[in-house]
């Protein structure tokens, strides 16, 4: 008996130990699994940082700098009705995250790859989650609605395997596609939307050779087009000047200009002069030419004598110089009801330099159907003391008499000898312009363009507008352009209080070695007044200020390598520039809301705003360069686009084990 | 006078001595060979428990330096902790004996993401060793992880 309690004990011994060994060693097993578990979880969390940031920089690249490596972004941007599930490049994604330097490094203080390793990455958008602004925000009247512009989910996933132990970890963010420049305004080099009657804009004192005497002048630079490349005269920036009453044109005078110092228009004459070798054996030495441009694109002037290009008086010219400098003219289509007013009087005579000139016909361009003033006295230059001479006077001293009788001369002088004051800006576009280059400006190259340029019956405002304009807007008055509310602020990702906040701002997006350098990639929100200091964009995007004023004391500068746009938009407030440069597109469209300069600014890209501080404007001058880049045609949708991701690590965090 | 005295039942028998110390001897040899595995269990089980413990010590490091700005999470942290103080990590759970944590924090500037990569990189890797015993390359536990800055081209 006593054997047999013996046995039993022992043997129940040997179970109990037995069950209790096996109890603890599965125990065991289970914690190696939870922390070979976390550690897969920790690898997990640090490809999944790794994977947005990659995913983040490719998003925040516009234009120029993608590359479509993951995805193409041509996928995103698809309208509404076309837009599809995204799927990222998932085998890319994974060899690009697991052999990446940092992960590797990771892995091997967790043991190396033989105990680790990232399985599989993935990210997606699903259609599913999708929405449209247009759908939400509803449609904004004489706005095309923008359909590309959406907001959904993006999801992020992260297999690892650690000792056999598989997690996999979930993120799911919001994003944003949208286009980071208004849509029209980015069309427009200077965009005034009220202009109240009885402004006077021609306040600028200007002498002899078109150099201000008395105030200072806000010059435009719409861009260049040349005959040598396809670019059209659409891709130049376009000008809207809304004058108040409509019927009331606004009237520009314009002034002449030096060969390369002036700041006025070189609208009298200025076609290159050419010699005909013919016409010089057949006239003599007198060889030359008189023609006359009043659209002032065009160079030559140098060392040419100049006849006749002085008046008797002061002269206040436009403080606004739409067409350039002499040094740097440049094309300009003007919509609104605007008239340019300037004295059709112009001789000139060239010394050829080569006999491979060219003497083309006498000028017999019909006089304009627009109100005259009569002749005015003219003087020849140099010559003291000032002479008045006639029109006729001039036309006698460079025209060889073999050319023609004193018909000729009455009718030239008849012709060239008219103030023109009631011409619309745009008439130059009819006829042929030449830039410095020899193109011939076409005008058959804007469909439609005396309805959409020309103020007529009962459009006063510069007709219809003008494409590529008119492919976002479609209203008939651009005065009501606006800057939709629904649509801007939705847009924005991130949202500071105000100026106050500006620290926390530069620790997200000026936090590289350069303490200037902006890197914004998408759309940010202040709600109150902001000041915004020197910047270096090396990544663009836009910065609304929803109440109150912005202002810009610092230069604002992008990567000229980048193409990069900031769009600064005041939604109701002021825009102050104390800076000398700013290179932004700047918005404040609301009623009421002015530019107000401090000093003269060179600004690159847009000003659009509902009216400005003319005096100011005076004081300052200035100078607004169209950035080309900003009208790039349909070809090229993705340009501007800018698809945003709010947060980095807010957002639901699914953790899968297998 | 009934002398009758059972005898041993014809057939069955007794185990003998040497059959009952045999069977003693194989149940301790297996009883003794559990307890020794018993205790190696134990001491295993103590060993990962102490594991655990040290992951997490290691882990309210990480998290801790995770929730830092980039640029405050430099070499000031490197060196080692013991449960007696640790000015740097007063928030934290403190350590306790005889657990001791040793830190460092190597710094990547400018790295291409993978190698020939034309994208640059800017990363932290954060590593943490928990030991538990007297030395402290031995029972180690190491955790790591990445702070990733930015790209640049």
């Amino acid at each position: 008996m006593t054997f047999f309690v013996v046995i039993a004990v022992l043997g129940i011994l040997v179970i109990l130990l037995t069950s209790y060994n096996s109890m603890l060693r599965t125990e065991r097993l289970h914690m190696y699994r939870i922390i070979y578990g976390d550690n897969a979880l920790i690898i997990a969390e640090a490809a999944m940082d790794l994977l947005q940031r990659v995913v983040e920089d490719e998003f925040a690249k516009t234009g120029y700098e993608r590359k479509n490596t993951f995805f193409n972004y041509e996928d995103l941007i698809k309208p509404k009705g076309e837009f599809a599930t995204v799927n990222f490049d998932s085998a890319k994604l994974t060899d690009l995250i697991a052999n990446s330097d940092p992960i590797k490094g990771l892995i091997d203080i967790f043991g190396g790859s033989r105990v680790a390793r990232i399985k599989k990455v993935e990210v997606y958008i699903d259609e599913k989650n999708v929405k449209y602004f247009s759908d939400i925000c509803g449609m904004t009247p004489n706005f095309v609605a923008n359909t590309r512009e959406k907001f959904g989910i993006i999801n992020y996933a992260v297999q690892v395997e650690y000792y056999e132990i598989t997690k996999s970890l979930n993120i799911a963010k919001q994003i944003k596609i949208v286009h980071t420049l208004p849509k029209a305004l980015r069309h427009f080099t200077f965009f005034v939307k009220n202009i109240p009657q009885g402004t006077d804009l021609n306040k600028l004192l200007v002498d002899d050779n078109g150099n201000p005497v008395s105030g200072k002048p806000l010059v435009l630079n719409n861009g260049e087009y040349n005959s040598n490349s396809s670019a059209s005269p659409l891709d130049c920036g376009v000008v809207f000047l809304g004058n108040n009453p409509a019927s009331e044109p606004l009237v520009l005078k314009l002034s002449h200009g030096s060969a390369k110092t002036g700041t006025g228009e070189l609208f009298h004459l200025l076609d290159k002069f050419y010699l005909d070798q013919e016409f010089k054996k057949k006239y003599g030495g007198n060889g030359f030419q008189v023609g006359h441009y009043e659209y002032g694109v065009s160079s030559g002037m140098a060392g040419a004598k100049i006849f006749g290009i002085r008046s008797q008086k002061d002269v206040l010219s436009s403080m606004l110089k739409l067409y350039g400098t002499p040094a740097e003219p440049t094309p300009t289509r003007v919509l609104g009801n605007v008239n340019r007013s300037y004295l059709r009087l112009a001789a000139y005579q060239d010394t050829p330099t080569n006999g491979d000139d060219f003497m083309g016909d006498m000028p017999n361009a019909e006089p304009g159907e627009f109100q005259t003033t009569g002749v005015k006295p003219i003087a020849e230059k140099g010559e003291e003391p000032i002479q008045v001479h006639s029109c006729e006077w001039i036309a006698k001293k460079i025209l060889p008499e073999t050319l023609g009788g004193s018909d000729l001369y009455q009718a030239y002088a008849e012709f060239m000898n008219q103030f023109i004051d009631y011409e619309p800006y745009n008439y130059s576009m009819c006829t042929p312009i030449k830039d410095k280059n020899s193109l011939a400006c076409d005008p058959n190259r804007i469909p439609e363009f005396a309805a959409k340029l020309y103020p007529g019956g009962t459009n006063s405002f510069g007709g219809k507008p003008v494409k590529p304009v008119d492919e976002e807007y479609c209203g008939d008055d651009l005065r009501k352009l606006v800057v939709d509310e629904k649509y801007a602020l939705p847009y924005a990702s991130y949202k500071f209080n105000g100026d106050q906040d500006f620290a926390e701002f530069k620790k997200l997006f000026m936090n590289g070695s350069n303490p200037d350098a902006l890197r914004l990639g998408l759309a940010v929100q202040f709600e109150n007044a902001v000041k915004l200091p020197k910047m270096y964009i090396e990544k663009g995007g836009m910065i609304i200020c929803e109440k109150g004023d912005i202002s810009i004391t610092g230069d604002i500068e992008a990567d000229p390598l980048q193409n990069q746009v900031l769009t600064i938009i005041a939604m109701d407030g002021d825009i102050t520039v104390s800076a000398s440069k700013v290179e932004a597109v700047l918005i404040a469209m609301k009623d009421g809301l002015k530019y107000k300069p401090a000093k003269a600014v060179n600004l690159s890209g847009t000003l659009a705003v509902n009216s400005m501080d003319f005096d100011s404007l005076l004081a300052c001058g200035g100078k607004i360069n169209f950035r080309p880049v900003q009208t790039l045609s349909n070809a090229q949708p993705h340009f501007y686009y800018a698809s945003i991701q709010p947060d980095v690590r807010r957002w639901k965090v699914v953790i899968k084990g297998e | 006078m009934n002398n009758n005295k059972k005898s041993p039942v014809r057939g069955s028998r007794a185990f003998t001595l040497l059959e009952i110390l045999a069977a003693i001897a194989i149940l301790s040899v297996i009883a003794i060979n559990l307890l020794y595995s018993l205790s190696e269990q134990h001491r295993g089980t103590t060993d990962i428990v102490n594991k655990v413990i040290a992951a997490n010590f290691a882990k309210d490091v990480i998290d801790y330096m995770k929730s830092l700005p980039y640029s405050d999470v430099d070499n000031s942290f490197n060196g080692v902790e013991t449960f007696v103080s640790s000015e740097k990590f007063k928030d934290l759970p403190p350590l306790r004996e005889p657990f001791k944590r040793e830190i460092e924090i190597i710094e990547f500037k400018n790295k291409p993401l993978v190698a020939g990569s034309d994208q640059k990189i800017n990363y932290k890797l954060i590593k943490v060793n928990v030991s538990f015993d007297k030395n402290i390359n031995s029972k180690v536990n190491l955790i790591a992880t990445l702070m990733v800055e930015k790209f640049s081209k």
